[in-house]
């Protein structure tokens, strides 16, 4: 297989006075789930519609390998998947219909077509709604055959603008196992997202945006480590836990704040950050309390995003 | 064993034939096919059909209903094109709202190739119900000096440039229903000149002269007037579809059909003015009943559909039908009672018992009326419901079914030969049967009519929703 990458260069794009994006730059490697964070008219979906080639930028370029996707969209095209937030409606269209339409669209005919489509409508689980129309779907379903649609041409690069909008929990769940299956089948993700904590469990990087910015960008460890340098936690498991227990916590000289996270379980700031980890490790040992477990867990896309948008969500 | 080869061989065929053709194409005729507009245009057409063969049987008294024969013809293919165009432009604004549009134009079908399949889509629709329709422009031109050329080239000639100004007013904006009226109406005022100029074939030139271009400026005043009304009094509320159309139109077929088997085969003749008295009179009134109880039972079965409460008594449930909460009832209802009061009012003045409308006299075109009202209703019904599917907005959906029931009206004034004053209100030859003052009188009163009877209909329907 060859290897694609997509790299985003000096990207602007303006309406009217607007600038929805000021020259935003990142790079995307193969086979990475990468998540697409950043407030409400951040410009996270004209970045991804620039990236599908719906939009044209006023200045930069996106590279797939070594193609200039905006100079040649038609080359591109076969090799990359846009799912939108929302699936179009139609009360006069069956959900064979519309995979057939985008099948022979890509240019898929005869067996090879037929074939693509029960390879996706199997991979997506729709195999049994093939004859109800778009329209008697429900959201979830919606998403399945969007996500279906995408797939059948078989992209190297998926570019999923909010694909777990308005999905139930299960739905949500079902949707992250397809992704992951996907990105060990070597596929490049884009996926822009507000449920933040869909994306904690399966993205291996993250790109976070505000005000047309790119704020913060990379593996996610490496954003995790570095958000963890300010925001220095603990996780102590106690035998057990009370009011009384909890105060004394917080009484500590170096702790900044103690929460109960569960149960058994006292989430633990610490003051200072990862400088005074160790001084407040003593202290809390000190109290003599039944601590049976500690755990410095590292920050997730959510606690990276905020500290990175400094809480500034719209 | 041997059906399965059969059915996978045409499968095989149907596939292949798909595959070559272009994708939006494909998309765009498959869409037309299961959506009701097609459906009740076809039914127009042929509703048409019946009513203009039943015409042409009439002893035509002077050369201008020659011409008023031709131009009814004609509007059958304004009909015929103006629905693709509602349909596709419909689906145009549709695909562009929810980002459809956008998704195409990320597979790597180039651009003329979208817009080409929409193009050949409603070149196929077209052409289907001009296939449809031909039965009768084939009889008519055995019957009149009109070259089969000069009628096909007009005919293409007119719907191109409909097209090509109802595209063209389309692009100013996204509401396409208001743009649709818009372009009707720059086709009425301006059409009939680009034909002139074009065509120098003396029938169609005349046949478009009918266009009293002052009657439609007020018409379309009007209108606005009413739409203005329309958009403060309530909004819009959306009706429900109904895709089910195909058992519709083969119960329909059967009615239709069997009525004029038997006139062939019992009576030995068509039905026309000459045969309609006596007993092909009461035939073609059992058969106007038999058309209206089926036009019932085809709304009883769409308010099922819909879903609606509704009573399990078979006789209150055609009560509820007229009466009930059906939008098309209603209108379907209010527009027979209209109807109705009407030929009263006629009646009162003496104007039809003049003309031969005197059921005492069982004369030809006495027993042409009723059966005439009930088409009529049903013509309205299917009109409302189609334009329904299009819009799927009441008030603008009543709007239009007004527009084309007006051109039905049409037809009927000329079976009374124009001497009723109330169904020559609406005819291009109003001037010729009123004088100025007179008409102000008689258009002022039925727009107030009118839009007394659709904003009580909107209140009412918006109390209940």
């Amino acid at each position: 297989m060859n290897i694609v990458n997509i790299e985003v260069c000096e990207l602007s794009k303006s309406f009217g006075d607007t600038k929805a994006l000021d020259r935003i730059s990142f790079f995307l490697p193969e086979g990475a789930i990468v998540g697409f964070v950043g407030p409400n008219g951040a410009g996270k979906t004209t970045a991804i519609r620039i990236m599908a080639g719906l939009e044209q930028p006023d200045s930069g370029k996106v590279m797939l390998g070594n193609l200039n996707m905006i100079e040649y969209p038609d080359q591109v095209r076969a090799q990359i998947g846009f799912m939108p937030d929302s699936m179009p409606d139609s009360d006069v269209i069956r959900v064979w219909e519309y995979l057939d339409f985008y099948a022979r669209a890509f240019g898929l005919r005869g067996q090879a077509k037929s074939s693509a489509i029960s390879r996706v409508a199997e991979f997506t689980n729709l195999a049994s709604l093939p004859d109800k129309m778009l329209s008697e779907l429900s959201k979830g379903m919606k998403q399945q055959v969007s996500l279906a649609r995408v797939l059948l041409h078989d992209p190297k690069i998926l570019l999923l603008d909010e694909p777990a909008a308005g999905l139930d929990p299960r739905a949500r769940i079902e949707l992250r196992a397809c992704l992951v299956k996907l990105a060990q089948e070597g596929k490049t993700i884009f996926i822009s997202s507000h449920v933040l904590s869909d994306l904690d469990d399966i993205a291996t990087g993250a790109v976070i945006i505000e005000k047309g910015k790119i704020v913060s960008h990379g593996k996610l460890t490496d954003l995790s480590a570095s958000a963890a340098g300010e925001f220095c936690r603990i996780v102590l498991s106690l035998l057990e836990l009370n009011e009384q227990i909890l105060e004394q916590i917080n009484g500590l000289e170096l702790v900044e704040s103690a929460i109960k996270s569960s149960n058994k379980q006292i989430m633990v700031k610490i003051k200072g950050g990862t400088a005074n980890y160790h001084s407040a490790m003593v202290q809390i040992f000190m109290t003599g309390l039944p601590i049976i477990r500690t755990e410095r867990p590292d920050a997730g896309i959510e606690e990276i995003f905020l500290k990175s948008t400094k809480g500034e969500v719209n | 064993m041997a059906h399965f080869k059969l059915s996978s061989f045409a499968d095989t065929i149907s596939h292949s034939l798909a595959d070559s053709l272009n994708p939006v194409l494909v998309k765009d005729i498959r869409e037309s096919l299961r959506s009701r507009s097609l459906y009740y245009c076809t039914v127009l057409v042929i509703f048409l059909q019946v009513l203009l063969f039943v015409l042409n049987h009439w002893s035509v008294r002077d050369n201008d209903s020659v011409n008023t024969i031709l131009r009814f013809y004609l509007m059958i293919y304004l009909f015929c094109a103006y629905v693709p165009i509602l349909s596709l432009s419909q689906n145009w604004r549709k695909e562009r709202c929810s980002d459809a549009l956008a998704l195409e134009h990320t597979t790597p079908l180039t651009p003329w190739q979208i817009i080409s399949g929409r193009i050949q889509a409603f070149g196929v629709l077209w052409f289907t119900l001009l296939v449809v329709g031909m039965p009768l422009p084939a009889y008519l031109i055995c019957q009149e000096p009109v070259t089969v050329f000069s009628i096909i080239n007009s005919l293409f000639m007119f719907t191109a440039i409909f097209f090509g100004i109802s595209f063209f007013v389309n692009t100013g904006g996204k509401r396409t229903e208001l743009l649709n009226i818009l372009s009707v109406f720059i086709f009425l005022i301006a059409g009939s000149h680009i034909i002139n100029a074009f065509v120098s074939g003396r029938n169609f030139a005349r046949a478009y002269q009918w266009i009293s271009e002052p009657l439609i400026v007020i018409y379309f005043s009007v209108l606005c007037i009413l739409l203005a009304i329309l958009y403060g009094a309530g909004g819009f509320k959306p009706i429900r579809s109904n895709r089910y159309w195909i058992p519709h139109f083969a119960l329909f077929l059967a009615f239709l059909s069997v009525p004029f088997a038997l006139s062939f085969f019992v009576f030995h003749s068509v039905i026309t003015v000459e045969t309609a008295s006596g007993w092909g009179g009461v035939f073609l009134t059992i058969y106007g009943v038999i058309v209206v109880s089926f036009a019932t039972l085809a709304n009883v079965r769409i308010t099922e559909r819909c879903r609606l409460d509704r009573p399990k008594n078979p006789l209150l449930r055609i009560i509820y039908w007229l009466c009930g909460p059906s939008a098309v009832a209603r209108y379907s209802f209010g527009m027979l009672l209209m109807l109705a009061g009407c030929a009263i009012v006629c009646y009162g003045q003496g104007v039809i018992t003049e003309n031969g409308l005197n059921y005492d006299k069982f004369n030809d075109r006495g027993l042409l009326f009723l059966p005439s009202l009930v088409m009529c209703a049903w013509c309205y019904s299917c009109l409302t419901r189609g334009i329904c599917s299009i819009f799927r907005q009441k008030p603008l959906s009543v709007l239009f079914s007004i527009i084309a029931f007006t051109q039905v009206i049409n037809v009927f004034s000329s079976i009374v030969d124009g001497d009723a004053k109330i169904f020559s209100l609406f005819s291009p030859f109003a001037s010729l049967f009123f004088d100025a003052y007179e008409l102000i009188i008689w258009q002022g009163s039925f727009s107030l009519i009118m839009s007394l009877w659709l904003i009580y209909t909107l209140r009412h329907e918006s109390r209940r929703q």
